[in-house]
């Protein structure tokens, strides 16, 4: 065979078992071998096809960063270690320059080349016996550098055609290796960690102790990054002071001093993490000069640990709740996978450590709403109607007088309501199941020792998904506060009347006045009249004249004492229909003297329209007679102005009815407006300060509301509102108590 | 009795205002009513009037102030205050004013004759 042939022979082997080799690597790849065993097996048929030189293959970190998982099975580990974790520049090494500059990467003569001297990994090569090198950057689909193909040579030369040919398609073998296996693996990843995740999430849910979650969280980051310890802290902030969580692979001599540490940014990196709201990455504590000198780094090392990463672990609303701390055994920063995981699980950590904290939160809440329903009396319960199924509260169960977890049936309340009171309250929970509607109303319970309660109910109905009925309600034991609002009414009542009193001394001039006008009347028309009976002849149709004048006055005379009776006797108050304008123009007839002494001129602006109240007439005229006297009092020293007193009456809003004087006496002061409702405070000398509370209390147990305002110009307008009588019968309560 | 005297009656209740110038008319004095001092003091009657009865608290211009109005004129009409309000110290100061009697509401037919004739009898 000549030369030439047996050369052809060997290229046309060379390419059949390049085929072949290809085939076989394409087909472990769809097989879905390890990238590892493929990359190995791409590598031992290059250097089957090429002579005297080894290959290898590096990848490029998912950060883009560093150099990881180099493959080069012909070559000893001590090369492989040289290689991972180069970062990715052009003096780190022939690889890690092509993936860098994106460019084929050749280096003839390594002994006479001084570009990698500098890095180490020259001599690195030189003494496992490679002295010349081709690195190719390996370019995903995308585009993207994925990594580096590189073949050594023993001697120095550089790739022949032929070699360039064979380096282009092993690049290519390798992309769609790396590639797919890449796929496949973040596929693996994340459902990997979407398993660990929804594990964990579900020991959250289903109620684990938080050392529980959090020792689970640490060992899946531990499984997911094996070169990786891992601690949580909680914080409370109370200290503030860090709390060891969970750190399951690390020893109790490392963590026991973290417990109760300080969250300070010179005791720890999580110390700074906690404060600045910042991740913190040290990337090696022996030679990192923040640290130096430390006993935090002196700890961490004697512990065999050199990086600490530590991430702030935040609540939904952005408070530092505690952090996660992530440790390896030599030094380094995260890696971008590392970052996901680290946020991924700072998150559950969150949620883990927030629902734990509501949790107790919400028992203290309950504990607190269990105190206050002691406290305030009153009792929580629900009833479906369908089903008479009745839960109460602790409270509740109290207030009726049962043991608590007694079951609640229908017939256990029946048969606690007052005899007297039973026959109202069957009616009112026949209407509740018929009608629907909003309950309120107030019964006695008779109790097993014969005693007597007063309780009042509230309820709201709601439907639930089927349509069920369910009220909702609470249950208060009004029986002191039942025995306090009746003496405090009698208390009132007596204040009332002692207002009334003190007004009575007031009035004595005005009063005297409206009495003696009409008694001057008649006895002088009775004079007149006897005179002319006694003229010659009689003037009998002057006497008749006179006679119906002195009737007159006599009635003019009796009116006004009996609405001074009304106005000033001691009895309880009675509830008519009010006709506001028509009552005011009563007290004004009676103050009219009394507003002419103090040359006060009185402008009155009824509304016609004004709808009647409900209330006590008299105890309403005694308010309108207080605002009066007092609007009256208040310009007693004005005189550069006319003494003005404006009463007006309107409709409000909601159906309600407003009256107002106004007055330009000496105003009130804005800082002091609520005192002057206050019993007994007064800015007078002669005292009429009583008036005013006495007469909020009233408008107050109208339903109505007291107040006073500074004019625009000088003095002061006392307002009240009432509701109308048609707008309180609609919101008046339903009450079926009979009262002893 | 002279038959041609003008007692003059200011007051604001209509009540007085009626029945007072019936009783002056059975003792046969003439009089005139007003509802105010201002109605008063705006008639051509002030000049006629021999006697005042005049009300102490009206609204508008009080009958002080109406005996003070009629002091600065120069008018010297006799004048018996009739009020309705028992205030003390109120009669003494008419009185010092130069009033010729204070009544107190009601008063008897009595008192006015005696009061009203003891103010003509001033005049």
């Amino acid at each position: 065979m000549d030369k030439e042939l047996r050369h052809r022979l060997v290229d046309r082997r060379r390419d059949e078992a390049r085929i072949a080799g290809e085939n076989r690597l394409l087909e472990m790849v769809a097989r879905g071998h390890p990238l590892p065993r493929v990359l190995d097996e791409l590598c031992r048929l290059a250097e089957d096809l090429f002579r005297n030189c080894w290959c290898g293959v590096v990848l490029v970190d998912p950060s883009g960063a560093r150099l990881e998982r180099a493959s080069a099975p012909s070559l000893p580990d001590s090369f492989i270690m040289a290689v991972n974790g180069r970062p990715l520049r052009a003096d780190s090494g022939p690889k890690a320059m092509a993936a860098h500059l994106d460019e084929q990467v050749i280096a003839a003569d390594l002994a006479s080349d001084a570009r990698w001297a500098e890095s180490g990994w020259r001599e690195m090569a030189l003494s496992h016996g490679v002295h010349a090198v081709c690195a190719t950057p390996i370019r995903s689909t995308k585009g993207k550098i994925i990594g580096a193909f590189a073949v050594y040579f023993r001697d120095p030369r550089t790739p022949t055609a032929a070699e360039h040919t064979l380096i282009e398609h092993f690049t290519n073998l390798a992309s769609i290796a790396i590639e797919r296996a890449r796929d496949e693996e973040s596929i693996l990843r994340s459902q990997m960690q979407l398993a660990g995740e929804k594990r964990l999430l579900e020991m959250i849910a289903s109620g684990h102790s938080l050392p529980d979650v959090l020792n689970a969280l640490c060992s899946f980051v531990e499984e997911a990054a094996p070169v990786c310890v891992c601690g949580v802290y909680p914080i409370d902030w109370s200290g503030p002071t860090f709390h060891v969580g969970a750190a399951p692979s690390l020893p109790a001599s490392y963590t026991t001093p973290i417990e109760g540490l300080p969250v300070r940014c010179d005791v720890a990196p999580c110390g700074i993490a906690a404060l600045l709201k910042t991740q913190v990455i040290v990337e090696d504590i022996e030679t990192d000069p923040q640290w130096h000198g430390s006993s935090y780094r002196d700890h961490v090392l004697a512990h065999g640990l050199r990086s600490v990463w530590s991430t702030p672990i935040f609540s939904q609303e952005g408070r530092v709740l505690g952090t996660f701390a992530v440790y390896q055994r030599k030094p380094g920063a995260p890696s971008l996978r590392q970052q996901e995981l680290i946020a991924q699980v700072t998150h559950i950590a969150s949620i883990a450590i927030e629902r734990v904290r509501a949790e107790a939160a919400l028992r203290r809440s309950e504990a607190f709403l269990a105190e206050g329903q002691r406290l305030s009396l009153i009792g929580t319960f629900s009833w479906r109607v369908a089903t008479d199924e009745i839960k109460w509260s602790e409270e509740a169960y109290r207030i009726f007088g049962v043991d608590p977890g007694t079951p609640v049936t229908i017939g256990l309340v029946f048969g606690r309501i007052h005899p007297e009171d039973a026959p109202g309250f069957m009616a009112r929970t026949e209407r509740a199941r018929r009608e629907t509607d909003d309950l309120e109303f107030e019964c006695r319970l008779l109790m097993p020792d014969g005693s007597v309660k007063d309780v009042h109910v509230v309820a709201h109905p709601s439907r639930d998904r089927r349509g069920q009925v369910e009220y909702i309600g609470a249950i208060q034991d009004v029986t002191e506060r039942r025995r306090s609002d009746d003496a405090f009414a009698t208390l009132r009542s007596e204040l009332a009347h002692v207002a009334r009193v003190t007004t009575l001394g007031a009035l004595t001039a005005s009063i005297a006045h409206e009495v003696n006008q009409p008694l001057s009347g008649i006895i002088t028309n009775a004079s007149t009249c006897q005179r002319m009976l006694a003229a010659d002849p009689p003037n009998l149709a002057g006497a008749r004249e006179t006679v119906r004048r002195t009737i007159r006055d006599g009635e003019r005379a009796s009116e006004v004492i009996t609405r001074l009776r009304a106005l000033f006797s001691k009895k309880t108050s009675t509830t008519d229909c009010v006709d506001l304008n028509e009552a005011t123009h009563e007290v004004i007839a009676l103050t009219r003297s009394e507003l002419q002494r103090n040359r006060v001129i009185l402008l009155t602006e009824f509304a016609d329209d004004l709808p009647p109240v409900n209330g006590d007439r008299v105890q309403l005229q005694q308010v309108v007679l207080n605002l009066l006297l007092n609007a009256t009092e208040a310009m007693t020293a004005v005189e550069d102005r006319p003494r003005r007193l404006v009463i007006r009456t309107a409709r409000d809003d909601h159906e309600g009815v407003r009256l107002s004087v106004q007055d330009t006496g000496v105003g009130v002061d804005l800082d002091h407006v609520d005192q002057l409702f206050e019993a007994f405070y007064t800015t007078k000398g002669n005292g009429m300060g009583i008036g005013l509370s006495v007469s909020r209390s009233i408008i107050e147990s109208h339903d109505g509301r007291l107040w006073a305002t500074p004019n625009d110009g000088p003095g002061a307008t006392f307002l009240f509102s009432l509701p109308s009588s048609r707008s309180v019968s609609s919101a008046r309560v339903i009450g079926f108590r009979k009262r002893a | 009795m002279p038959g041609s005297l003008l007692v003059s009656i200011v007051d604001d209740d209509a009540s007085v205002r009626e029945s007072l110038p019936d009783l002056l008319g059975t003792y046969g004095l003439m009089s005139r009513a007003f509802s105010s001092a201002g109605e008063f003091l705006s008639s051509k009657f002030i000049d006629q009037t021999d006697c005042l009865v005049l009300d102490v608290a009206m609204p508008g211009m009080s009958g002080p102030a109406l005996q003070q109005e009629l002091s600065r004129r120069g008018k010297a009409i006799p004048i018996v205050f009739i009020t309705a309000v028992a205030d003390e110290s109120l009669c003494p100061q008419l009185l010092a004013a130069g009033a010729v009697d204070c009544l107190l509401k009601p008063f008897s037919e009595a008192a006015l004759l005696d009061a009203v004739t003891h103010a003509l009898r001033a005049r």
